[in-house]
């Protein structure tokens, strides 16, 4: 079957098969930043933006993100430089293996666009789907506090 | 990976089509709404997808009469959460609850209609909404309202769920939730519930209900009649209390003993208790 979306702003027309996950389609086209884990939405690495919501890809089957609007961390640099998020996991030390990354900062994307000034354990509670096995996670808050600071300082919009 | 068994996708444009669909299927048709379970828990042989999530069925909105909250079936539970209705409802216990359901990134696919529908014995959803007596619309070839508590456990060919409806009562009404569990992110070993009703400083209606004792969520009619006609006082609370740990059938299973659940089950009720007495009129009197 054809599924059409747009992918990173992009409209694409895609081939996949009916039981075929998000994940599948998008690894398959190329965007390996979307990460397989667990295969079942208990880690969180293959998050992507669905419609501006951070979901599990691995739990979205292709057929029903047709027509809709996709952004994987491959679409969200900020005119060509990085995302204040992006910038805000680099300056923290917030990466370490770097699995879990693009995942973590697209959730905490969506996050911070509804909830742009955010305390600690609103941070924890919103990253709560998406396992880090290697940061303890105190430097993925940090780095997210300060992505909302700098998003409200800025023009940026989250 | 994936759903090698899913040889095709509908996407009907009615509900009756949808239901037409479904019964057509000869039990190969399943519902796609949030799509969680259906990935978590992939079929076993060849299937049709009913992908409903495009029908107009997830309006939240306060029904015609005034009375009840009613949540469309395909409303994700983060849709739920940020409904100007549903924020301050009942002292804000349904989005508390809400929060402690799985992750952000499960919620914003996770429908109101499929929580019910797939009916986890564990579902936090499930033991609040029977404690507020929540309703549910079914259509069947009509429409007609369902207790939740009649919901049958296993998804059915021959009906889906449209809407959820939450009764909005009066002042006098407080409802409170416990769940417990090792982590946030985690089901529930046990959970429960409580709704009180109180006029002229007596219980005149109450629902207790405990979850994942391991069984699916049900009402404590015991504890209940021990608080009808109270003032809700410490006695009656210890008395409800006791009734519901010795009339709920708790079990060992893998999360939790059976003799653990009884401990979790006399701090959650007691604590529902007290909380909900906190929030009616009784609150502002000193426990007797």
């Amino acid at each position: 079957m054809k599924i059409r979306m747009t992918v990173n702003g992009t409209p694409r027309e895609m081939d996949a098969a009916p039981g075929d996950t998000l994940l599948e389609l998008l690894r398959r086209e190329g965007l390996k930043s979307v990460k397989k884990g667990c295969g079942t939405g208990d880690c969180g690495a293959c998050a992507v933006l669905l419609n501006g919501r951070a979901v599990n890809s691995c739990l979205v089957l292709a057929a029903k993100a047709d027509g809709a609007s996709v952004t994987t961390i491959e679409g969200i640099s900020d005119n060509g430089g990085l995302h204040p998020v992006q910038q805000a996991f680099l300056d923290s030390g917030a990466i370490q293996c770097g699995y879990c990354t693009p995942s973590m900062v697209l959730t905490a994307i969506d996050f911070l666009s509804r909830n742009p000034d955010p305390t600690d354990d609103q941070i924890r509670a919103a990253i709560a789907g998406n396992l880090c096995r290697c940061t303890g996670y105190d430097k993925q808050v940090a780095a997210i506090r300060d992505a909302a600071s700098r998003i409200r300082g800025g023009t940026h919009e989250a | 990976m994936g759903l090698p068994h899913v040889t095709s996708i509908v996407r009907p444009s009615s509900v009756e089509a949808a239901l037409n669909l479904l019964k057509n299927g000869n039990g190969a048709a399943r519902l796609l709404a949030g799509g969680v379970d259906i990935v978590r828990q992939p079929p076993s042989g060849d299937i049709t997808l009913v992908d409903v999530s495009a029908l107009p069925l997830r309006d939240i909105a306060v029904t015609e009469d005034g009375q009840a909250i009613s949540i469309g079936a395909t409303a994700t539970l983060t849709e739920i959460m940020e409904s100007k209705l549903i924020v301050n409802l009942y002292h804000g216990e349904l989005i508390a609850m809400l929060g402690r359901v799985a992750s952000p990134l499960l919620r914003n696919l996770a429908t109101i209609g499929g929580s019910i529908g797939s009916s986890h014995p564990w579902s936090d959803i499930h033991c609040l909404l029977l404690a507020l007596g929540a309703k549910v619309e079914v259509y069947d070839g009509s429409y007609r309202t369902v207790d939740l508590a009649d919901i049958a456990p296993r998804p059915r060919q021959d009906q889906l769920f449209t809407r959820v409806l939450i009764p909005i009562h009066g002042n006098g009404t407080a409802v409170a939730f416990e769940t417990f569990s090792l982590t946030k992110f985690d089901v529930a070993m046990l959970n429960c519930a409580c709704s009180i009703s109180i006029v002229a400083g007596k219980v005149v209606a109450a629902r207790v209900v405990a979850g994942g004792t391991p069984a699916r969520a049900s009402r404590i009619h015991a504890a209940e009649e021990r608080l009808l006609g109270t003032e809700l006082d410490a006695a009656s609370i210890q008395h409800a209390t006791d009734a519901a740990v010795s009339d709920t059938g708790l079990r060992d299973d893998v999360r939790a003993s059976a003799e653990y659940r009884r401990v979790l089950l006399k701090t959650g009720i007691r604590r529902c208790l007290l909380r909900a007495r906190a929030r009616t009129a009784l609150g502002s009197k000193p426990l007797s």
